[in-house]
């Protein structure tokens, strides 16, 4: 209370705060609006009658898929075509809220804790020296470029989506989309089945269900936060012939007239949010074998298939930066 | 008999699975009919303690499988007739209920939602475990507001903080000497006011507060003093929000997490079997009671395996755990006979 009477001081004793640019849709609107920063031509999201900066304390769970912008009588550098733009700019000022949050390392050193209070809970494994042979294992996997989970997870107003925390809202690599990418590898390779099953589980989609085939894989993959090195980015595709696009393929709807491609159209441009960073995965499991088996497909598979979406277009790939002793000592 | 409260606290999020599926939802979690909260049926919890047993090796080497099964009763395989349970266990796993619900907000990323439903069934299983506690009055906000403990949440009239889906106004119930001027509230405690208004020392005149004591309560009680479980528990002396019945209703069917999963045909990436399950996110609060009888001879064993198993460990509940979910810390607080 008394920091923000403080703050509106500092801004030239000003007794009314600035007119606001824009507010949020519905009932969000009495708590969330817009200033005009016209020094970074941006509009920035401010909370309640002191006008608060929204800074990396609100969580992305609530900013990109609970909020929608509405400008006020059209205000300066508004974007029209998309109005939810300062959304996707607080996301990438403060790193989907991870940046510079002080809860941050708590919660990776609490993970840190976790796993070794389970090595220690846990039947003592068949003593084999190397990575993985406590039962932990922790990989350090770098993006290359970016990456970009969670495209498809529509839940905001957004056309397109993020792979968000269920609770900090903060850029998460999914354990079922690691678990996948292992898969992937693993058939990509030619690995055999029974293998494959006592990994990852059985029977492997698309097989028969059949005696001996049935079981929980060995290896549990945990969600994985960024520990180091965290940028998001607002990135931008702009299909050219967007009209061909969603009339053909896969996911045009049936009832739709198919367009052809043509030079006439419009190229409409299409705002998405990828991350690069080092993301922390652990694999928990019995059998240290079954663990560097899974954390050797994770790597192929950062080499040669890529996680995430548009990885044709050079995003989703990650290399192994795993510092050597960490390998073993968690 | 000995009772113990057990308290679970979310690391990753839980899928303690209900059967069928609700509306667009494919793999909903269990709650209760009657107030919809969200809840891990005991017969659930009572499996996930009986694998963690066999998962660490009690049966075989420390214990031994003779009070493993005394405990947790035969398994379902033994005995002369398939279906037939010569012998009840000792141990009764009661439900665990929902405490505490982290919610998105504007501010300190997230806080923890509760309400006075919650704490009252949470009061109520201190009184049956006979645990010896003085428990904070029990705060009752109108439907839909809030009380907080700390200022940072707490505004004038029409100064609302987003949780999660709802915006809603939280009241100090000990308004601090600087929210004071702001807040036309109860006015019961002038003369301690006026008391401490010289002092500026904020902790002091929240101690007074039921919202911050119950913060203080779970955070003592349901993290305990691991060292890496510190700042969760300052985190949630601050940030433990009471909020109305209507605001929890809400919170609970929209705060948990939804999470869309595919399968990919491996050539094309086609995407097939589309579903989507839910889960409790992490940072929830459980609280359970468990019941362990008497043994003519050998119940100090079984207290030893109990505590073994629960008290300051880790577990591994519900659905999904090879994609990591279901991973709690778990924490005993003992009662006497």
């Amino acid at each position: 209370m008394a920091k923000n009477k403080n703050n509106k001081k500092d801004k030239g004793g000003k007794a009314t705060p600035r007119a606001a640019s824009g507010k949020a849709r519905g009932p969000f609107g009495r708590a969330v609006r817009t200033t005009h920063n016209s020094a970074e031509k941006r509009h920035d999201l401010v909370l309640g009658p002191q006008q608060t900066p929204v800074d990396q304390g609100a969580n992305a769970l609530v900013v990109l898929r609970r909020l929608t912008l509405a400008p006020r009588k059209s205000p300066q550098d508004w974007n029209d075509k998309n109005p939810d733009r300062p959304l996707h700019a607080w996301a990438g000022l403060h790193g989907l809220g991870q940046q510079d949050n002080g809860l941050a390392p708590d919660v990776l050193a609490r993970r840190t804790a976790f796993l070794q209070a389970w090595r220690r809970a846990h039947r003592p494994l068949p003593a084999v020296p190397g990575p993985g042979s406590d039962g932990v294992l922790r990989l350090q996997l770098s993006t290359e470029w970016r990456i970009a989970p969670g495209l498809g997870l529509r839940f905001g107003a957004q056309e397109t989506g993020a792979s968000l925390h269920g609770t900090y809202g903060w850029p998460l690599l999914s354990a079922s989309a690691l678990k996948g990418l292992a898969a992937a590898a693993a058939s990509a390779q030619k690995v055999d089945d029974d293998l494959i099953r006592q990994v990852l589980g059985g029977p492997r989609p698309g097989r028969k269900q059949t005696e001996g085939t049935v079981g929980r894989g060995g290896v549990r993959f945990l969600d994985a936060l960024v520990v180091d090195g965290l940028c998001v980015h607002e990135d931008v595709i702009t299909p050219h012939q967007q009209p061909y696009y969603t009339t053909n393929g896969p996911q045009a709807r049936s009832n739709r007239t198919r367009r052809l491609p043509g030079e006439h159209h419009n190229p409409v441009p299409v705002e998405f949010l990828s991350v690069s960073g080092t993301f922390a995965v652990d694999l928990l499991g019995l059998d240290p074998a079954h663990l560097r088996l899974a954390a050797s497909w994770l790597r192929w598979a950062g080499d040669e298939i890529g996680g995430g979406g548009r990885t044709t277009a050079g995003y989703g790939y990650f290399t192994d930066h795993t510092p050597a002793p960490a390998q073993e000592t968690l | 008999m000995i009772n113990y409260l057990l308290y679970l606290y979310a690391e990753s999020p839980v899928h303690a699975g209900a059967s069928g599926s609700d509306g667009a939802l494919d793999l909903p979690i269990q709650r209760e009919v009657a107030t919809g909260y969200p809840v891990v049926w005991g017969q659930s919890l009572k499996g996930a303690l009986r694998q963690a047993a066999r998962d660490r090796g009690l049966d075989d080497d420390s214990f031994g499988s003779q009070t493993v099964n005394e405990v947790f009763g035969p398994p379902p395989s033994q005995g002369d007739e398939p279906g037939v349970n010569p012998q009840a266990g000792l141990l009764r796993v009661g439900d665990a209920q929902l405490v505490a619900l982290p919610v998105a907000t504007m501010q300190r990323t997230f806080a923890w939602a509760t309400s006075a439903t919650a704490l009252s069934r949470l009061a109520r299983k201190y009184r049956y475990a006979e645990a010896d506690r003085t428990l904070p009055t029990i705060p009752t906000p109108n439907a839909a507001r809030g009380y907080a403990g700390d200022q940072v949440w707490v505004g004038s009239e029409h100064e609302e903080q987003v949780v999660g889906p709802c915006l809603v106004n939280f009241e100090s119930l000990v308004p601090s000497p600087q929210a004071k001027d702001n807040n036309k509230d109860e006015s019961e405690d002038k003369s301690k006011d006026e008391q401490e208004s010289t002092s500026e020392d904020k902790g002091e005149d929240r101690s007074a507060d039921p919202v911050y004591q119950w913060g203080e309560l779970l955070a003592q009680e349901a993290l305990g003093e691991r060292e890496a479980l510190e700042p969760f528990a300052s985190k949630l002396k601050k940030d433990l929000l009471v909020v109305g019945e209507d605001v929890m209703q809400l919170l609970v069917r929209q705060g948990t997490e939804h999470t869309v999963r595919v399968q990919l045909v491996p050539d094309t990436k086609e995407v097939k079997q589309l579903f989507s399950s839910e889960y409790l996110p992490a940072e929830t609060v459980l609280a359970a009671v468990l019941t362990l009888r008497e043994h003519p001879d050998r119940s100090e064993e079984h207290q030893i395996l109990v505590q073994e198993l629960l008290e300051d460990s880790v577990l591994q509940i519900g659905g999904d755990e090879t994609v990591g979910k279901g991973l709690v810390w778990s924490k005993l607080v003992e009662a006497h006979q």
